[in-house]
């Protein structure tokens, strides 16, 4: 249906213990789209993220990037190809400034060695620079110049949901899967966030989202893909999607009742 | 004492430069002018420096729980004290040599258990110490000597200056200290210094980063083993013998304490530890029996006051001071 995947996942099964949290589940996300995932609370969206990333290993299935297959790879390996992620809870290094976190997205891609950061060798000082630098342009993108020498955990919610966006596309990834970008969000965050996120395809971006807010997800989604109980339920366009009876009944009844 | 106050005072530059030269003068004018005894004092200071910025490198930067470090510690003069006694190498000679025993000791041992987080690798950590001295008392192949460790090591030489009084000896660890303080400092600021931290701060969004945490565990394990593995030479040079009674578990406390005490991931701070961690008993010595029960205390009450430690590291101001230019 869908040929030009970049990010696929093939039958993946994950189980912990008993419980199956994701159940022979396949999705495929197109290059410059936003793609997003959806599905009642537990249904099994971020482990879908953690086996993409490699910090889960499933049981079964395959997970495909641009027709390499990631299974067995490590977190960071992963990195490496092209996929960067954010946690739901922000995960930010908090003792550390704004700026370290986000030139942590850079890491993978720096290489200079122990003996070269040890003697501080020319290149690598140029590399520590050129990281720097990076680091610093992506910080006045996301508006958070202001805190570059604050440590992350004095920042304010919204701007550590933002910083980690920054730490992620620092690492310049080809996909970026977002976990609920915009959740705890005041309104204003909320359309910055969603402004932002908007305009990564045009950069060359692919992003696959998993939200809870239905505004967002309506108003920034190519393609969405429904899950419940680990098992795939629907796919289509928004409007497709919004139509379904089968999602409205798992997902979108449930969520009128405990109106946000 | 307004100590907020104090520590913006000393973030500036100025300031920092004249803090710098002032402690550089003291301890390198402090063995012309005290006594004997306090120059031994001094070396211990220096000694335990080197082993604290040793762990602070596993404690402090990485965040991994080892209260074996003593075992590389001992490694590192029993490496000194055969290859010396039975080989018959020179002793200074040796310094490196027992770096790279030490480090390739805590390569092969930490390579299967480097994977273990929090209380899990301290239980086992406090195991290998515990074999390590195990296995020395039972003189494995007559080279340990058993209980009675090994006697004899020759005196250090340098350029034909033969290493002998407490005041070379001052000299000896403090220039080791020195050379590792600038070297740890330097990867502080490097790509890996950085990922050692993040891996502390949050493994998971580390290794989400794109940071190798195995292998970057194993290096700061390796690293700090290494200083230790210095230690133990300087200190099998210093006392021409070594022993299994130098090695305890209480040692392993000892220099936790002193990362504790200093300050996770501080170069200055792991000093002041050490200084206070081997002054205490000497200030203390008129109430000997008391001694262990003032240093709980004094932990305690540190961990209780400043529970990042004495010194921690500064880095938003790390970063507005350090940075050339802008």
């Amino acid at each position: 249906m869908r040929d030009e995947a970049i990010l696929e996942t093939r039958g993946i099964t994950k189980r912990f213990r008993g419980l199956v949290a994701v159940d022979r589940f396949d999705i495929a996300v197109r290059e410059r789209t936003i793609h997003s995932l959806i599905g009642p609370n537990g249904a099994g969206k971020t482990t879908v993220f953690n086996v993409i990333t490699g910090i889960y290993r499933p049981e079964e299935g395959k997970v495909l990037f641009a027709g390499q297959v990631l299974n067995g790879l490590k977190p960071h390996e992963i990195l490496a190809l092209g996929i960067a992620r954010t946690f739901q809870n922000p995960r930010l290094f908090r003792n550390m400034t704004c700026l370290e976190n986000v030139m942590a997205g850079q890491h993978a891609h720096g290489r200079a060695g122990f003996w070269a950061s040890l003697l501080r060798l020319p290149h690598q000082r140029r590399e520590e620079r050129a990281i720097r630098e990076r680091a610093e342009e992506w910080l006045r993108k996301l508006n958070l110049w202001y805190f570059r020498h604050e440590l992350a955990r004095n920042i304010p919610y919204g701007c550590q949901k933002l910083l980690e966006l920054a730490r992620a596309l620092a690492a310049q990834p080809k996909v970026l899967l977002l976990d609920e970008p915009t959740c705890g969000l005041n309104e204003a965050e909320k359309e910055a966030m969603m402004g932002f996120i908007e305009g990564l395809p045009k950069e060359g971006l692919t992003v696959l989202l998993v939200e809870h807010n239905m505004n967002v997800v309506m108003g920034l989604s190519d393609w969405i893909t429904v899950m419940n109980y680990g098992k795939k339920i629907a796919e289509g366009t928004p409007e497709e999607v919004y139509n379904n009876p089968v999602v409205i009944e798992a997902y979108l009844g449930r969520g009128e009742e405990r109106a946000p | 004492m307004n100590l907020v106050r104090l520590r913006n005072f000393a973030a500036h530059k100025p300031v920092r430069v004249a803090l710098f030269f002032l402690v550089f003068g003291f301890l390198v004018s402090f063995p012309f002018w005290a006594s004997r005894y306090w120059v031994d004092v001094g070396f211990y200071v220096g000694l335990y420096a080197l082993l604290g910025l040793g762990l602070n490198v596993i404690l402090g930067e990485v965040g991994l729980f080892n209260l074996g470090h003593a075992a590389f510690w001992a490694i590192g003069a029993y490496t000194t004290a055969i290859l010396n006694v039975r080989f018959g190498l020179p002793t200074l000679a040796l310094l490196p040599i027992s770096a790279l025993v030490a480090a390739g000791c805590a390569w092969l041992v930490s390579s299967p258990i480097i994977h273990l987080r929090g209380d899990y690798l301290c239980i086992v950590t406090i195991a290998l110490g515990e074999i390590v001295r195990l296995v020395l008392i039972n003189n494995p192949g007559g080279l340990t000597g058993g209980p009675n460790g090994v006697v004899g090591i020759a005196r250090p030489a340098f350029l034909g200056h033969v290493i002998r009084t407490p005041m070379d000896f001052y000299f000896l660890v403090w220039a080791v200290v020195a050379v590792c303080a600038l070297a740890l400092r330097q990867l502080q600021r490097s790509r890996i210094g950085r990922a050692w931290n993040y891996i502390r701060e949050d493994e998971i969004a580390a290794e989400s980063m794109g940071v190798d945490v195995r292998a970057l565990k194993l290096l700061a394990f390796v690293l700090g083993a290494a200083l230790a593995g210095l230690a133990g030479n300087i200190f099998a040079a210093k006392m021409r013998m070594v022993s299994p009674d130098s090695f305890t578990f209480m040692e392993s406390c000892l220099m936790f304490c002193i990362v504790l005490l200093g300050g996770m991931g501080s170069v200055p701070g792991t000093i002041v530890g050490a200084a206070l961690v081997v002054l205490f008993p000497e200030v203390f010595r008129p109430v000997a029996q008391y001694r262990l029960l003032f240093f709980g205390l004094a932990l305690a009450a540190t961990m209780y006051f400043r529970p990042g430690g004495l010194w921690p590291r500064r880095r938003a101001v790390e970063f507005l001071v350090e940075r050339p230019g802008r």
